[in-house]
């Protein structure tokens, strides 16, 4: 008796699984940071961002291309050798977990002030780990569908925003062009909020259907680059760039805005549809935990995501206050994603060389 | 297989050893052409006594005049010229002859003879095809499934006039072999699916016994201690000839006036039969208030418990006053409140579903009004927390299918936990977590939540809404396994 395929997952879900695991939290204040240098023309700097997701996945490809569906561990084993090959996977296991955690405990700030005020931050921070850990126990197969339904509902959050449509001001986006060192400068901070694109070299193996490879990356990209741009456009358009500068989460500052009649508070509802991106996002991420963790460990997948829990909330728990946990991702994220884009990079070239 | 031996009183009494020492069993001797003894062996009450007579007996009896003993496969030459029934079989060995005899056929067993012919004089009483109470419809045929699997499978075949229907027979059950069928149309299910139902059904036909096919259905899921139903049941046959077009099997028993149809998926069980008869527009507008109805039944109670105690400010000013209002004085809290009036609404529902209608409507008026207006006018429960209740308790009725109403119906008490325990994050997780249950489960290798995850947009024309039916009369790809199906 033949079975479904178990842990592959199909092209679409390939892409879905990038888009989720890149916009999650750092969507709500990623206008905020990037106003700061770019101004008004934050969402150009955004667009121009968009080249590092892009760099990601054409590695990701270039893997396929000359590796085939070798798994992304024993890629580095070939190319780097062991000893290396484990400190990379090293390197990807912290960085998740500083991803991961760092998401949980911005989501736990989230929650704290408007509907979980009430519970203590462990409550939070242990049902929510938990929840997430029963997600990614299921493997890539399930976080692939997850990510593909969670996708299509959550997108009504994305038609909101054009509820304000007609109330902004076009005057807030002009001139366009802030001035070109202004937008190169804030490229980098962009390149931070794409940040957890990483987990195409790890999935790339479980894709199914490999043709137009190439093309379902750069669909990823494309979805990933116009959520953030239109985001921070409609920011500027509505609120201003000063304005986008001084509040924290501005996504969040506009559904506030929003009116319906039978609901007082809009804000509620956006974090009900909101949630689910953020719940798919930390799966994306713990499943990346866990499956580093057990290549490393050779410990099997699904008690890797049981164990590396106490990290994840040790991590946590750290960054709940907002303060600490931005000096702290505004050290980190830099070097990380530097990093990995060096790597990347190199990997390519390697890759090419070693390659068939 | 042990052969049938030339003893005749030997073959009897094999024979009778395998079966239950009923009353009803006769053995009628005779002989033929005066001096060769042969048996009638069958068992009264499931068999047609005028038919044995007329078609059996009195050719044996009057108008075989041969010396049989000398003739070469006697069994076979008396078959073909003195058997006057439509159906008679040579038999050569003890091979299910038990069975075959309890299923209503006559044996006749010949001296010296090591073959016997059965013959099919079956009239086992059962009850008359009549309109389903639980499955009605407006428009659409009238007839439902009865006990008989005979009449039953009749009623498909009858539907579908096509060489592709097959009909593989089986017995379920060491002790009580119960006669079942897998019926599918052949090139349309996908044999990897098939294939996995066999496999199934196999595995469970020597357990002592099974009686209806909801013991199947459990017995046969991927998922036994899973909330969802994962098969569907149904007792009219154009249900079962739409879903065998479809590309699924149906499983029947004797016995039971349903057919399991496997695979299922999640959106099937909020399809109503109705839905592809009626006008386009206005069965997407029935389709969606069902999906909006069970959202209410798993939403509706546990957001209102939120509001009452943890996110008042989610309502506006005006409303919460209200329903803050028509609580004052109440002594229970929110959470045993709405608690103690859904265990009252489960009581009810239990208890008119086991009553004779005139008095389970009875029953309904009296609890539903009269202990529901009591409970208000005696301060116990709140007017705001009865219209809530009972909402969802109406929208529950509106799932067409009975165990998936029941069990998101059940779901709501886990949810209403949570969101006492944790407010609205409680009822985001819930929420969430049943999504990842629903995302994870297959229905004999297909996922259940196809087509949605993994997406299929070419069978989003049938799901919630759908399209016209040029459009969805064929065949659904959520149900074909294909390589690389995830």
């Amino acid at each position: 008796m033949s079975k479904v395929i178990e842990n592959k997952i199909t092209q679409r879900q390939y892409i879905f699984i990038l888009v989720s695991a890149v916009v999650g939290i750092g969507i709500l204040s990623a206008p905020n940071s990037i106003c700061q240098i770019a101004e008004q023309s934050g969402w150009i700097s955004m667009i121009i961002g968009g080249i590092y997701p892009l760099i990601i996945c054409y590695c990701s490809y270039l893997n396929y291309k000359h590796f085939n569906n070798t798994h992304f561990y024993q890629l580095n084993e070939r190319l780097y050798g062991k000893f290396i090959a484990k400190i990379i996977f090293l390197f990807f296991l912290i960085t998740m977990i500083i991803y991961e955690a760092s998401v949980l405990a911005g989501f736990y700030n989230i929650l704290s002030k408007e509907i979980a005020f009430f519970l203590s931050p462990y409550a939070v921070l242990i049902l929510v780990s938990l929840v997430i850990i029963y997600t990614a126990s299921f493997g890539l197969q399930s976080i692939g569908r997850l990510s593909e339904i969670v996708f299509y509902f959550s997108s009504i959050l994305f038609l909101f925003p054009l509820a304000i449509i007609g109330k902004g001001s076009f005057l807030n986006i002009k001139p366009i062009i802030s001035s070109v060192e202004n937008i190169l400068n804030s490229v980098p901070s962009s390149f931070y909020s794409y940040a957890g694109i990483e987990i195409s070299f790890f999935i790339m193996p479980y894709v199914v259907n490999k043709k137009n490879f190439k093309k379902a990356g750069f669909v990823s990209t494309a979805i990933i680059v116009f959520i953030y741009t239109f985001l921070t456009f409609i920011c500027i358009y509505y609120l201003g760039y000063e304005l986008t500068t001084k509040i924290y989460y501005p996504v969040f500052f506009i559904m506030e805005t929003i009116e319906v009649s039978i609901i007082s508070d809009f804000k509620v509802v956006f974090i009900f549809l909101w949630s689910g991106m953020i719940l798919k996002i930390m799966a994306c991420d713990h499943y990346v935990v866990s499956y580093t963790f057990s290549r490393l460990t050779r410990i099997p997948y699904k008690k890797s995501c049981i164990i590396t829990w106490p990290f994840i909330l040790m991590f946590a728990i750290f960054m709940i206050p907002e303060h600490g946990r931005n000096v702290f991702l505004g050290k980190s994220v830099p070097i990380i994603v530097f990093t990995i884009l060096t790597y990347s990079i190199i990997t390519a070239i390697m890759v090419k060389i070693k390659g068939r | 297989m042990e052969p049938l031996s030339k003893n005749i009183y030997q073959n009897i009494n094999k024979i009778i050893s395998h079966l239950p020492n009923s009353a009803t069993l006769i053995k009628r001797e005779i002989l033929i052409n005066k001096k060769t003894k042969c048996f009638i062996i069958y068992v009264s009450n499931l068999c047609n006594r005028k038919s044995i007579e007329m078609h059996i007996i009195h050719p044996l009896l009057y108008n075989l005049n041969e010396d049989i003993e000398n003739i070469e496969n006697a069994a076979e030459y008396i078959a073909q010229n003195y058997i006057s029934i439509s159906e008679a079989q040579i038999i050569k060995s003890f091979d299910n002859i038990a069975v075959e005899l309890l299923r209503g056929k006559c044996l006749i067993l010949i001296d010296k003879i090591n073959t016997a012919i059965l013959c099919d004089t079956s009239d086992i009483p059962h009850r008359q095809i009549q309109e389903s109470n639980v499955e009605k419809t407006i428009r659409g045929g009238r007839e439902s499934f009865v006990e008989n699997i005979e009449i039953n499978l009749a009623l498909i075949q009858n539907k579908v006039k096509s060489n592709k229907l097959r009909i593989e027979r089986m017995l379920l059950g060491n002790e009580n072999k119960t006669d079942a069928a897998i019926v599918y149309m052949d090139g349309i299910i996908d044999p990897i699916v098939l294939d996995a139902i066999k496999f199934k059904m196999n595995r469970i036909k020597n357990l002592p016994y099974i009686l209806c096919t909801g013991y199947i259905e459990q017995l046969i899921e991927d998922f036994p201690y899973g909330f969802f139903p994962q098969l569907k049941n149904t007792e009219k046959p154009d249900k079962v000839v739409s879903d065998l077009f479809q590309g699924k099997a149906a499983i029947l028993i004797s016995g039971a006036p349903y057919a399991l149809i496997a695979p299922a998926v999640f959106i099937e069980f909020f399809q109503g039969f109705e839905d592809y008869s009626q006008r386009l527009l206005t069965s997407v507008f029935v389709r969606l208030t069902r999906v909006l109805s069970a959202l209410l039944v798993l939403l509706a109670t546990p957001i209102y418990l939120t509001v009452l105690s943890y996110s008042s400010g989610l309502v506006p000013i005006k409303l919460i006053k209200v329903i803050y209002n028509s609580r004052l004085g109440i002594p229970l809290q929110p959470f045993l409140e709405i608690l103690t009036m859904e265990i009252a609404v489960e009581l009810l529902r239990e208890g008119g579903l086991r009553l004779p209608s005139p008095i389970g409507q009875t029953l309904g008026i009296v609890g539903g009004i009269v202990i529901g207006e009591a409970a208000t006018k005696a301060g116990l429960v709140s007017p705001t927390t009865l219209v809530v209740v009972s909402t969802t308790v109406i929208a529950s009725f509106l799932i067409p299918n009975y165990e998936m109403a029941l069990s998101i119906r059940f779901l709501r008490f886990p949810m209403l936990i949570l969101a006492e325990l944790f407010g609205f994050l409680g009822v985001i997780l819930g929420f969430y977590l049943i999504v990842i249950i629903l995302i994870n489960m297959n229905s004999f290798g297909i996922p259940y939540f196809s087509p949605f995850a993994p997406l299929n947009p070419s069978d989003l024309k049938d799901t919630i809404v759908r399209l016209s039916l040029k459009e969805i009369l064929r065949k659904p790809k959520s149900l074909k396994m294909k390589k690389g199906k995830i």
